[in-house]
């Protein structure tokens, strides 16, 4: 009895997200997480992020028996097959990354005065601007540090660069969002 | 320049937080016919937070019914009682009984706050990655649980005040100050070890508890790691 215990408890191990239990429990964790991945990579529309937000957790119930490891490792996993499916789909469509980044985004409710709506819009917009200039693998960095949270040290591991790599790519990034902010603020000064 | 940076950097992070960025009920009934999916997702979602709520409200329900009030009771705090041990033997488990909650959206405050019968209030200030996975109002309460898929924080509010929440012997109360009035703070939790209930404090759980205007506001860490004063700073920014 003790000996088919231990043998489920290595299977349990081996492949934590095989029983459909287990996968369920991943999928309610780990959705919000893969859509706004989904949603910050390609920007948009909502369906299709939503259809390749879905497309991913099919393609890791299909291959479940193979993965192994911790939910973090579960997660890293589904963001990779997502990036691999938002590649597909972008090559399907000879299209780049250059379309409307989160054009259909809404706020979540907030007590800010009107002025300060109006400030957040104008901010909203100045990024939205930016991101659309950036490459697939500057933009993910984006995603993965400041809508998702993660640590450089994560996203370097993720992406398999080096941790220096990745700070200056971010580095670069804000310092170009910082330079268009100033220029605007200046244009608006001149008016 | 860093000074800069970090600010930009801070004013990135604030606008990704505000916004809102979740699936639609589409993606929601189409993931209904998944093959893992036993229930709706959302319907699961929501049966999770209220089994933590049952959760919660068992331990409590346990130790009033199923042992002699005197002889566990060594210490009152305002929201805690401390046992005179760290093991419970035997207790009698209730099972924990799911239902559906009045309401599972708050994309309309004003609605949800009629249901609960008090302004429910929501953090502004969350750590990076925590985002709201579900939330179920009934008359009387409002909990919201936000996760990140590894660190689990749940945030209830009611209007009931009278129940306290048992801690172990070894169980370290902390009194703080919390949205402006005085509450407690507790890291650790309840295990189940054959049939017994023994406190653990290296559980990485922790509850925040305080009560202000009437309403009994608890954050509840149930995974992962979240400091007491990251908790407090989640406390601190309701609106």
């Amino acid at each position: 009895m003790e000996i088919v215990s231990a043998k489920l408890r290595r299977r349990a191990k081996a492949k934590p997200y095989s029983h459909e239990a287990a996968f369920r429990q991943l999928f309610e964790a780990a959705h919000p997480i893969v859509f706004r991945y989904v949603y910050g990579v390609l920007g948009g529309p909502r369906q299709e992020v939503e259809d390749v937000t879905a497309e991913t957790f099919l393609k890791a119930w299909r291959a479940r028996e193979h993965f192994e490891g911790d939910r973090q490792a579960a997660i890293r996993w589904l963001l990779t097959i997502a990036r691999n499916e938002i590649i597909d789909r972008l090559r399907a469509q000879q299209r780049g990354l250059d379309e409307a980044w989160l054009e259909d985004i809404e706020f979540a409710d907030s007590d800010l005065s009107p002025e300060q709506q109006l400030v957040e819009r104008e901010q909203w917009q100045q990024v939205q601007a930016m991101v659309q200039t950036l490459n697939e693998s500057q933009r993910e960095i984006l995603v993965l540090r400041y809508m998702l949270g993660w640590k450089v040290k994560q996203i370097a591991a993720h992406l398999g660069m080096e941790e220096n790599t990745v700070s200056v790519n971010l580095r670069r990034t804000v310092q170009k969002l910082q330079s268009e902010v100033q220029q605007q603020e200046g244009k608006e000064s001149q008016t | 320049m860093t000074d800069q940076f970090r600010r930009t950097e801070a004013a990135l992070v604030r606008l990704f937080k505000r916004v809102h960025m979740q699936p639609s009920q589409r993606f929601y009934e189409r993931m209904a016919d998944a093959p893992w999916a036993v229930h709706s997702p959302r319907a699961s979602a929501r049966r999770s937070v209220s089994l933590t709520l049952a959760a919660i409200a068992f331990v409590v329900v346990v130790l009033l019914l199923a042992i002699p009030f005197r002889s566990l009771a060594q210490q009152v705090f305002h929201f805690f009682t401390q046992a005179e041990t760290n093991v419970i033997e035997n207790p009698v488990l209730l099972e924990p009984v799911f239902e559906q909650p009045a309401l599972a959206d708050l994309s309309d405050m004003q609605r949800a706050s009629e249901v609960a019968g008090f302004a429910i209030r929501i953090p502004q200030d969350l750590p990076a990655g925590l985002q709201s996975v579900s939330a179920a109002v009934n008359p009387g309460s409002a909990s919201i649980t936000y996760s990140d898929g590894q660190t689990s924080l749940i945030f209830l509010q009611s209007m009931q005040v009278e129940s306290t929440f048992y801690v172990g012997a070894g169980a370290l109360v902390e009194a703080v100050l919390v949205d402006g009035v005085n509450g407690e703070y507790v890291r650790g939790g309840w295990r189940q070890v054959d049939g017994d209930l023994v406190w653990d404090n290296t559980l990485p759980e922790s509850l925040l508890l305080w009560e202000k205007n009437g309403i009994r506001y608890v954050l509840l860490v149930q995974a992962g790691d979240i400091s007491r004063d990251t908790l407090i700073q989640i406390a601190d920014s309701l609106r």
